[in-house]
């Protein structure tokens, strides 16, 4: 049980992060100055 | 010493993640977006808490929801590092909602053709620089670019809008028009060397052309 929960967290701040980086690559800049390397697969 | 702390981080919290949720070949992926997101709560709490202090909690908080908007659809001025770009947000996202703050008995007493007169000069100075992909991340295509565009001019006339609709006694109308003018200015080329200038500045060690805004 506990360890399905511990998963289901995972995933979800997996699913987070992506979006997260999603968003990011797809527009021209953060909310504010700086500009973390992007993946380069993107 | 801190742009590698957060980088470091975010790469940890990725490849952590990565590994939990056996999504190997994304690690990169997740490193980014736990990088980024590491860093937006760190500066947040900082500004906030800065602001809460200094009481400008209202100001701050306008400023960044319409800088940020503006911000994410038209680009703007870089800072080369993490910590450059923390310190120099902090600073004028602070000054700028404590100036207003300051003067607002006084400017809210202009006729509404000030304010009208700075939304004026912010959509012009879109027109004219609106947008600007940072270096490491430039547009794919010129469709893209155009559509932009379109986004930043029709995110700013609508703000524009509003702000003169609240009209001139109100605070969040001066903090509107101010914002979508000091995001206005970071396209400028006067505006990517005063950010240049605050990166130079808060960079320990001088290196030659070091700084990327």
């Amino acid at each position: 049980m506990l360890k399905l929960i511990t998963k289901s967290m995972f995933q979800g701040l997996a699913a987070v992060l992506t979006v997260v980086a999603m968003t990011n690559i797809g527009t021209t800049s953060m909310f504010m100055m700086y500009q973390p390397e992007p993946p380069k697969k993107s | 010493m801190s742009e590698i702390s957060i980088h470091k981080s975010g790469q940890a919290v990725g490849s952590y993640v990565a590994k939990k949720v056996s999504r190997f070949e994304q690690a990169e992926y997740l490193a980014f977006g736990a990088e980024i997101l590491l860093g937006s709560i760190l500066k947040l709490s900082v500004l906030f808490f800065i602001a809460a202090m200094m009481d400008i909690v209202l100001e701050v908080t306008v400023l960044l929801i319409v800088t940020g908007l503006i911000r994410t659809l038209s680009g703007g001025a870089h800072c080369s590092a993490y910590y450059r770009c923390l310190v120099t947000s902090v600073l004028m996202l602070t000054a700028l909602g404590y100036t207003i703050k300051t003067i607002h008995p006084i400017i809210r007493l202009l006729p509404i053709s000030f304010l009208i007169g700075i939304t004026a000069l912010s959509i012009y100075l879109y027109w004219c620089y609106a947008p600007q992909a940072p270096l490491n991340k430039p547009f794919k295509n010129r469709t893209k670019e155009l559509a932009f565009r379109w986004y930043t001019l029709f995110t700013v006339l609508a703000l524009s809008i509003i702000s003169i609709s609240l009209g001139t006694s109100s605070l969040i109308a001066w903090t509107m028009a101010f914002a979508l003018l000091w995001q206005a200015f970071t396209l400028t080329p006067v505006g990517h060397s005063f950010i240049r200038l605050w990166d130079i500045l808060l960079t320990p060690k001088k290196k030659g052309g070091e700084a990327e805004c």
